[in-house]
């Protein structure tokens, strides 16, 4: 009975971390038809990206968020970008640091059952709340410091323009990360909700 | 040629008499910051020794900063292309202060301020600058949709050009402090 226990949980954890190509492809860069009315024809852009950037605790007064964004393509290549934020309170006043975000771009490979991005990333199925979903596992790319403890999910939804890249750029998609990093911190609203 | 510079003195007179003959009867304008979800132009005016500062942080750089709100049409692009480069001489930050009189408050979310003054904002020359901020709800399909609309503008050589960011209300972009 111990071993069929053994044998039924390996087999599952093998199915739940190995899929065929074909369920990456769900998240690779595609456009989606969203027309309501069949004489107006609309459509959105989809990449796969986490929901929202998360915020986790990483003291009584610190806190800090990551944000992840990507473009998967059928022609072999990846580019994602990864931008964290620090947060704080102090004076009961939250406070956001900006940092420069790093951009990342190559080609995937897909075999055990899990997608490589170069040596940068690895994805992985995950499934969450009915939702297929991806796990990143960081390779050379480091986790942001303090985001070990969150849960970074990757689902897709529509996107345009973000952190100054767009994905559909007409630079060959390529990623490249403007900007600069603030060497102060800024006010953001208190009540935001993440 | 003859539409673009009706348009671009249009509206330079139109910003240039708001800028020249705004009359201040109160210096209570709260403080305020506006930063995007995921940041991209940020606004922050504060009180400190006695001004109200305001900084204007492009954060992915001068390239993505906003240049125009409004309509365009093709015959505008030249127009804003020149607005634009010169926009960029302010460079990704940029910081002035205004004295606290020459602020006004109109009501909730709409305020101004100007200052005449000679001065260089990054690399480029201005003979004053000023801001205007309003807020506005719209609907579409039953839901509201509120936004806080923030206009800074600069007077150089004789005519005002103005860079304009909107701020999503519902996603709390923004937060006022109390005055």
């Amino acid at each position: 009975m111990k071993l069929i226990t053994i044998v039924f949980l390996s087999l599952v954890t093998f199915c739940a971390s190995s899929e065929p190509l074909s369920y990456y492809k769900q998240f690779f860069d595609r456009t989606n038809n969203v027309t309501h009315d069949p004489d107006f024809p609309e459509y959105e852009f989809v990449s796969a990206k986490n929901d929202l950037y998360q915020v986790a605790k990483t003291g009584p007064d610190n806190a800090v968020g990551a944000v992840l964004s990507f473009s998967l393509r059928e022609n072999g290549t990846y580019s994602f970008w990864l931008l964290t934020i620090p947060h704080r309170w102090k004076n009961e006043q939250r406070q956001i640091r900006i940092t420069k975000c790093q951009a990342f771009n190559g080609h995937w490979e897909h075999r055990e059952g899990k997608l490589f991005l170069g040596e940068d990333l690895i994805l992985e199925p995950t499934f969450l709340d009915g939702q297929n979903l991806l796990k990143p596992t960081f390779v050379k790319t480091k986790r942001p410091a303090g985001t070990e403890n969150i849960n970074i999910t990757i689902n897709d939804g529509s996107i345009d323009t973000i952190g100054g890249v767009a994905p559909d750029s007409p630079n060959n998609g390529i990623f490249k990360c403007g900007g600069f990093s603030l060497p102060f911190w800024i006010p953001i609203p208190n009540e935001r909700p993440w | 040629m003859m539409k673009n510079l009706t348009f671009f003195t249009g509206l330079s007179m139109a910003l240039f008499s708001g800028f020249f003959f705004i009359q201040s009867t109160s210096a209570n304008v709260a403080d305020f910051q506006c930063v995007t979800a995921i940041p991209t132009t940020s606004i922050i005016m504060k009180d400190t020794d006695g001004k109200k500062w305001l900084e204007i942080i492009h954060h992915n750089g001068i390239q993505f900063a906003p240049i125009h709100s409004g309509t365009i049409t093709l015959n505008d692009f030249d127009f804003i292309q020149r607005k634009g480069q010169l926009l960029a001489k302010m460079g990704e930050m940029i910081r002035v202060s205004f004295e606290p009189e020459s602020c006004k408050y109109h009501e909730a979310g709409n305020y101004s301020c100007y200052k005449n003054i000679k001065t260089t904002i990054g690399s480029l020359a201005v003979n004053g600058y000023g801001i205007q901020t309003y807020s506005s709800e719209s609907f579409l399909y039953g839901t509201s949709f509120r936004e806080f609309h923030f206009k800074f503008y600069v007077n150089t050589s004789g005519r005002n050009i103005d860079m304009q960011m909107n701020y999503d209300l519902n996603s709390r972009d923004c937060s006022f402090d109390q005055f």
